[in-house]
This record gives C-alpha cells, structure tokens and sequence, in this order.
C-alpha cells in the first residue's frame, strides 16, 4: 500500500487518537486531516514541489501530511540556514511554491524579492480559512516525495530527491519491524531538514501512535520531557545521548517508561549504548544506520546488554531484509534494493562518483569502510574521503576549505573535526601570519554562507601546513597541534 | 569575588568571546542563551563542563528544566544553590 493510503487509513481509523502533541497542544489525526486538507485546498494544482519554511509548529506538520495526501514533493527548509544557503535549495529544488510558518514573516520577505515568481503562502492564514474543506480533494502525481540537502564537497549543497517507491518500501518494513501501538508516545527530536525526522512522522502516523514534538529548549536536555509525558519510543543521535550522559541525565533507572529507543546518523559508542540501557532498562536498544540516498536507514542491530563485546562501537548490523550489502575491493559499503535513490538533483559529477552500476544492479557507493563481524553483522570502521558527521550531520570538510580559501584570497587551509574519534566540533588551520580580526572576519562570513553546524569552534593559524610522506596534509599532525 | 560574581565573569567572557563586548548590553538575561542563538548546544555545553571544573562543582540537571538553566539567570542561580557547590 503507498504512503499516502497508509495515512489515510490511519487518520480514518484513529481519527479521535492523538496525532501530535506540539506547543503544550494536542492535535488529534481527525483535527490533522482537517488542517492538512484547508491547506491542500488551497494549493493549486501545478504546486508539484512544496517548500516548507517552519519548525517544529502544528503548521509545519500540518504542511508535510498535506504534501503525502495529494503526492506532492515536499522540501523542508531550514529556518535557521543561512540565506545564501537556502537560497542555493530552493534554486536547486525548482519549487513553485513556499508554505512558511507566520513567525518567518522577515525571512519569506527576503525570499519573496529573490524568488518573484514562487507563490508564497502563509501556513497560519490557510488554516484560519473558515470555508468546509473538500475532504479527499486533488491529487498531483510526482515521483519524488521529498528532496533533502546535504553537504557538498565542492562548496555548493546536494539534493538527494527520495522517490514515493523508496519511502514507501521504507515505511512498509518499520512498521512489521517496529510495531506501534495507538498507546505509544513518540519522541520527535530530529530536526526537519534531518531525514531521521521522516520517520519519526510516518511510522507513528501509519499506526496511530501520537508524536511528541520536543521544545526547542528541550532538544538538548530532554530528561524533563521524556519523563512529563512518559515517552515510550526513543529516537535521537547517540550524540544527544552522551550530552546526556555529560549532564547526569542517564542515571540507573531513569526512564522506565522507554520500551524502544533507536540511534542513527553516527556510530553509537558501546559503553554509551551501556549507559542507556541502565537508564533506560525496559527498553530495546536499536542502533540503525543508513546514508539519506538509501532512505533514512537501511540496516539495524539490536544491542544485547548481557553479551560482553570488546567493540568500541555497537555494529550496524544486517542489511533490511529487501536491502543488499556488497564491498567493493577496498571494504567500502555498496548499498542496494528499493530504497537506493535515483540519483542527486542536479550535479552529474556527485551522480557518477556515488551510482556504480554493478551485474546491471545499480548500488550506491556509501563512502563507509566497513568490515564483516559475527552472525553476518556489518561494522563501521571509517570514512574513505574526508566526510565526518557533527550532531550526526554530515559535513564535507572539502566544503568548509573551498569557503574558506576563497575567502582568505586562495590561503592554504585544512579543516579538521575534534576529537578525532567522535567528533564534537570544528577546528580551521590557516597557513598566514595570525591575525585575529581575520579571524573573525572568517568566522562571521562562514556563518552565513554554512549550517551553524559546519562553522569552526577555532582557528589557529601555522606557518606551514605539515605534508605525509605522500604529500598531503597531514591530517594526524594537526590532531596533535590542536591538544597543545 | 562572590561565587556568584565569578560564574557571571566566566559566563560574560565566553559571550563576549563569541560576540564581542557590546552583547553584555543587549542581553535578556531571561531567555534562553541557546534559543536566543548567542550560543548553541555544544558551547553551552563545553561552557558547562568549564564551569563545573573552575568552581569544583558537580551538578545534577536530572530533573532541570532546560528552559529555566539555559537562560543566563537561570544558570547562575541554579549553579549557586547550595546542594551544587561543595
């Protein structure tokens, strides 16, 4: 059954249920279909792709179910990016219209004088349109269901368009996979520009569980709110997780109503997946991993807290079963099966490096050195390019440099992520004589060109940049000069 | 200097640190350093763990309420009650 089917009878089946709770406010799946359907209803027919200015408000979520129900492309965009940067995606994505959420009323008008020809559309003004809303009304048919933006190493962002099929065969394996019940309270932490918030959304909507929209004050500390409304399902990064930890949230029995918690979007430390367990000592812990050009995630293991493992990291487990993984000669990951997308938005460069046709299946190239353990579990081992995750993002280093250098007239500079192993932040090297308003310069230009994510915590500047044996950076050495 | 007065010395060094003198000025000391963009998780953070280790002291956000700890005076006077300092 495709997605929009699956929501449909789940709205229908639940309709006095709890869809989402959001803003202290709960917003039943009839009240759902309701403002999704006001907000359709207004959308004309050649609106094939839908962009969505908002964060974490009923609006935003009233917007994405509107796109599902009439099988619209939807692209959710960052309100915290910088302009540039959005503006960059919404080129890229080639929307005819922006659905944005009242409070980014400043941001809509700067977009409106770059974009004359995008009807933009105030989320808040169609759901206070007080006309009967046509129930089931019309249908466009798209093949992409959604369109997310990730770091690219040539300085500009990649849209990765996830077709209906790819979600729809996501979303048909959690929910045998995962079985909710209309009893279960889901977290919603990711945020929307994040894939791993796709699934949030429509495993608990295709079974009539309610999703729990965490404050933004709350993403980082969410102790509080899990305990308040007695979450049963988990979801975040492990980096959340170790914050967690820092602050003396993961203390023995802490939140005993969590019967599944899932990781993803990093490798998930053995001794924090320990720490959560003994916090959270009803609950399954699921580690899954997958890169957004395969669908929100594609493979899964579940963590055994009674088996002793000299692992560092929990492993990423087997493939989904309709999913196949394969290693090319150097142990890099090939990803095949119904959820690999088709290919990137626009640049052709990106498409060719990553889609390796092989015995006429088309796999893509993870990027991901991973090595084969016992019972057929795969492992995560390393990067094979200078790609590391921040929070669980993926950052191209190469992106920050190209940004950078050409900022500082062509400087030779390298960028790496600290500690080593498990990444917190960003460090910039710079081959110049220091200069601390430069510095800053760089900074408050990066930051509005970048994700905040992806903007270095420091700069140090060297004299020379320290070559290996084969004459590239030296990336080691640089670790060293930063514990300095 | 008071406890008090030397964790808002160390909170007003990394804010101007980041936005230069003039943010002392402009600052709600009421909202949320993170919601309000002047810092975000993993600064507030790292400031935390800077805090905890210049005043030897050893806290417990268990049951914090992350609105009322990330603001600026929240987290003063939650790092200065008597339970959090040894």
């Amino acid at each position: 059954m495709q997605l929009n089917q699956r929501l449909r009878k789940g709205f229908d089946l639940y309709s006095k249920n709890a869809a989402i709770y959001v803003d202290n406010t709960y917003i039943t799946y009839e009240q759902l279909d309701i403002k999704s359907t006001y907000i359709n209803d207004n959308l004309s027919s050649q609106f094939t792709s839908v962009g969505i200015l908002d964060y974490r408000s009923v609006g935003y979520y009233c917007a994405v179910v509107s796109c599902v129900l009439s099988s619209r492309t939807f692209v959710p965009l960052g309100t915290k990016l910088p302009l540039n940067r959005l503006i960059s995606i919404i080129e890229q994505s080639q929307l005819s219209c922006i659905l944005f959420g009242s409070q980014y009323k400043e941001l809509y008008q700067k977009l409106q004088k770059r974009f004359p020809r995008v009807s933009f559309l105030c989320i808040e003004e169609l759901l206070s349109l007080t006309s009967q809303p046509k129930l089931h009304s019309s249908n466009t048919k798209t093949d992409v269901a959604y369109i997310l933006f990730t770091s690219g190493t040539t300085g500009t962002p990649k849209g990765v368009p996830i077709s209906w099929n790819n979600l729809d065969s996501y979303v048909t394996y959690m929910d045998q996979f995962l079985p909710l019940t209309p009893d279960d309270r889901v977290s919603q932490v990711f945020d929307p520009t994040f894939d791993l918030s796709i699934h949030d959304m429509f495993i608990t909507w295709t079974q009539g569980a309610c999703l729990y929209v965490l404050p933004e004050t709350a993403l980082f500390a969410p102790s509080k709110f899990i305990k308040q409304h007695e979450l049963t399902i988990w979801f975040s990064v492990p980096s959340t997780a170790s914050i967690m930890s820092k602050l003396g949230m993961l203390k023995k029995a802490s939140y005993p109503s969590l019967r599944i918690s899932l990781f993803c979007g990093e490798a998930l430390p053995t001794a924090l997946a320990d720490n959560w367990h003994k916090a959270a000592y009803n609950s399954k812990i699921i580690n899954l991993y997958g890169p957004t050009e395969a669908t929100i995630a594609c493979s899964h293991y579940e963590y055994n807290p009674s088996e002793s493992t000299s692992e560092v990291y929990v492993p990423i487990g087997t493939a989904f079963p309709h999913m196949n993984f394969c290693t090319d000669k150097n142990g890099q990951l090939l990803i095949s099966g119904p959820q690999v997308f088709s290919g990137y938005l626009s640049n052709t460069e990106h498409h060719s490096a990553s889609l390796h046709v092989k015995n006429n299946i088309q796999h893509y190239c993870s990027g991901d050195l991973v090595r084969s353990g016992p019972n057929n579990n795969w492992h995560y081992v390393s990067r094979i390019d200078a790609q590391v995750k921040i929070q669980g993002y993926r950052v191209e280093l190469a992106e920050i440099n190209a940004k950078s250098s050409e900022f500082l007239n062509n400087a030779l500079v390298q960028t790496i992520a600290i500690p080593k192993n498990q990444p917190q932040s960003l460090t910039i090297f710079i081959c110049a004589p220091a200069d601390k308003k430069v510095a800053d310069e760089l900074l408050t230009y990066l930051a509005q060109q970048l994700p905040h994510y992806m903007v270095p915590k420091k700069v140090i500047w060297i004299d020379s940049m320290p070559l290996n044996s084969n004459g590239k950076i030296d990336s080691n050495t640089l670790h060293l000069l930063t514990e300095k | 200097m008071s406890l008090v007065n030397s964790i808002e010395h160390t909170i007003n060094t990394k804010l101007i640190d980041k936005h230069g003198a003039e943010v002392l000025h402009t600052l709600d000391k009421d909202s949320s350093l993170i919601s309000s963009g002047l810092l975000d998780s993993l600064d507030f953070i790292s400031m935390l763990m800077e805090l905890e280790n210049t005043f030897n002291l050893d806290i417990d956000f268990e049951d914090a309420d992350p609105v009322q700890f990330t603001s600026y005076s929240g987290l003063v006077s939650f790092l200065c009650e008597p339970n959090n300092a040894e």
